[in-house]
């Protein structure tokens, strides 16, 4: 008799057979059977996951706007599971049949509040908020323990009130902790104040114990150090009657600038570098104004951890491969306009490029795991090495702000700026290499010496009127 | 009512209804493709499928061959696995080496019945068990290292919520 592989059952069948299961607690104990299963079931666009959430959410709230910033089945099904909390909410709040939006009811002289269904006590998680209508008086998103109170007397932060919670109150842009104010937030003068509609991010890094805060996607800095080590729930306090607040796990992955650099640094040399290069601006151009603003996002964001670590939420990450493509695909078009030798052989380079960009970042996942572990160490070492322009020791000729690494970067995508920043970059490595030699892993040092090479040779051989710069 | 021969992987010929040969959307695209009606004498070759399995697939699309074509993928059916015939489970009454050879062959011959049934008993055996639990029913190898089991329990710990 043949032995029955049952850990080599094709995907199909594997899928078909825990479509019958209706507990998702006998799914993940099939994900831990072994590897081919776990990879088959793990798969966000697995008809298991499709399955789940048909059967746990109501398709209105499929349909509505609550979950459209969660494109994969499973990850708006993990959001439910994460949402508030009926059992740990005052009662004064109600959740709404949606399972994502709870209802504060208007009751006089009474703050209330509302934790989520699951703490955290290790990983990175992040989440949005979202308020509909007015703040009112207070107004405070954060984190509680299981201890945290959720309701109390009068108008007051409450998430923030007790040793238990953390929270940034929205209206005066305060941090709450342990019934004091403990700082302005956003750390700046005269910082703006929470609009309607704005669109609040929480992030929780219980490897570094800290919580920040994302308003429009822009990061706005650590809120909390030094957190507990105990699960973490995420919490808000509200005093407005009849205001509803919605949640919303995001599911993502770290991954890290570097991605963002060796695109950058790839198509940044190329265009940015190029003296006569109008027509070649329109595909870019397009691109990066219509499509490609996750990279001008992320290089806004700086590094929250120490690592250097950055959110990219995993269908970010796959509309970036698809908006490389496209990138491509529009040179590629381009091609045939080509009127001259020297733009044909660009042209053709650029294609090259990015089609090599394209199969390396989103063909082969271990590369991009090299490319992750590169841009901690990378940038690890950028942080530490004398090569900041705040380092009173760099060499680097000085520049303003907004043209200096990495921002030179984005200036030149805009074109802001153009070839007149290459013996700045050309400066900044060679200022960095040896610390990268020193401290990184050969892969890291590898990609680095190969995307600065790559760019070195573009360079030279595009232009023969700009001085040879030494890499 | 005409006959054909379907001939398994291990050579032995079986002699079925054309009706019983349809119910395999496999076996019922070829007979279409190649215009057979009845018997020619020449054997079908059923390959993937051995005699003992094949006999098994026979005797389950002969009992089951005036049952309603069942609908295709309809989302808003809710998944039951309580609604399998006693002659079904007494039927697949059988180790789960042969268990999986007849969904194998279930796929193969594509028969959504067969594959249905079968895959219901599986997950049946599935449901309430630890994963140590399911690799001993199945006799699978864990291939995980115990930090690779920590780290998947930890990214999916939702899933064991209420």
């Amino acid at each position: 008799m043949v032995l029955a592989r049952w850990d080599y059952l094709p995907s199909n069948l594997i899928e078909l057979i825990v479509a019958n299961l209706t507990d998702l607690h006998d799914v993940l104990s099939c994900m831990l059977v072994c590897k081919k299963w776990y990879y088959t079931l793990n798969d966000e666009r697995s008809d298991i996951w499709r399955i789940f959430c048909q059967n746990k959410l109501s398709k209105a709230v499929l349909k509505s706007n609550v979950l459209s910033s969660l494109i994969s089945c499973k990850a708006k099904l993990r959001a439910f599971y994460y949402s508030w909390d009926s059992n740990e909410c005052s009662r004064n709040i109600y959740i709404k049949p949606n399972g994502f939006t709870l209802h504060r009811n208007p009751v006089a002289q009474s703050t209330d509040a509302a934790k989520g269904k699951i703490g955290f006590l290790t990983g990175r998680h992040c989440w949005e908020v979202c308020w509909d209508g007015p703040l009112g008086t207070v107004a405070v998103v954060g984190i509680a323990t299981k201890e945290a109170s959720v309701q109390a007397q009068g108008y007051v932060a409450l998430i923030g009130s007790n040793p238990h919670s953390w929270g940034w109150n929205l209206v005066e842009n305060h941090l709450v902790h342990d019934g004091h104010c403990i700082g302005s937030y956003p750390r700046l003068n005269n910082a703006p104040r929470y609009q309607t509609g704005d669109r609040l991010r929480i992030i929780l890094d219980c490897e570094s114990q800290t919580l920040a805060f994302e308003r429009d996607y822009e990061f706005l800095g650590i809120a909390f150090y030094s957190l507990p080590r105990k699960p973490l729930y995420p919490a808000v306090s509200a005093v407005y009657g009849n205001t509803e607040i919605s949640m919303n796990m995001n599911f993502f992955h770290f991954q890290t600038i570097c991605i963002v650099w060796i695109l950058v640094i790839i198509i940044q040399f190329i265009d940015g570098c190029q003296i006569d290069n109008k027509m070649m601006h329109v595909c870019l151009h397009t691109y990066l104004e219509r499509d490609f603003s996750i990279i001008e996002e992320l290089l806004k964001r700086p590094p929250y951890s120490k690592n250097g670590h950055i959110l990219i939420e995993e269908s970010e990450y796959e509309d970036m491969c698809l908006k490389i493509d496209e990138l491509k695909h529009c040179y590629e078009r381009m091609m045939s306009s080509c009127i001259s030798f020297v733009q044909y052989d660009h042209m053709k380079r650029v294609i090259k490029t990015l089609r090599s960009l394209y199969e390396n970042l989103c063909g082969q996942s271990f590369l991009i795991r090299y490319l992750i572990e590169g841009g901690y160490c990378i940038e690890y070492i950028r942080q530490e090495s004398i090569c900041l322009d705040s380092n009173p020791n760099n060499t680097i000729p000085s520049l303003p702000e907004r043209q200096r690494w990495p921002f030179s970067l984005t200036s030149m995508f805009r074109f802001e700026i153009g070839h007149q920043i290459c013996p700045y970059l050309s400066s900044f490595n060679q200022c960095l290499s040896p610390f990268i030699d020193l401290r990184c892993p050969e892969t890291t040092r590898e990609l680095w010496n190969k995307s600065m090479n790559t760019i070195g040779v573009i360079i030279m051989l595009l232009y023969a009127n700009f001085p040879l710069v030494e890499w | 009512m005409p006959n054909i021969k379907l001939q398994s992987s291990d050579g032995e010929i079986f002699e079925v209804d054309v009706e019983v040969a349809r119910m395999s959307n496999t076996l019922r695209t070829m007979l279409d493709d190649l215009g057979i009606e009845e018997d020619d004498g020449e054997p079908i070759p059923v390959q993937n499928v051995n005699s003992a399995i094949l006999r098994k697939v026979i005797q389950w699309a002969t009992y089951h061959k005036n049952d309603p074509p069942t609908p295709e993928d309809d989302d808003a059916r809710e998944k039951r696995t309580d609604d399998i015939s006693s002659w079904d489970a007494d039927f697949l009454k059988v180790d789960q080496g042969t268990l999986f050879e007849i969904i194998l062959a279930a796929n193969y011959l594509d028969i959504k019945g067969l594959l249905d049934v079968t895959c219901k008993t599986v997950a049946n055996m599935i449901r309430g068990k630890t994963p140590e639990e399911i690799r001993k029913t199945f006799n699978i190898k864990n291939d995980f290292t115990p930090q690779e089991e920590e780290q998947i329990r930890r990214e999916n710990e939702w899933c064991e919520e209420k």
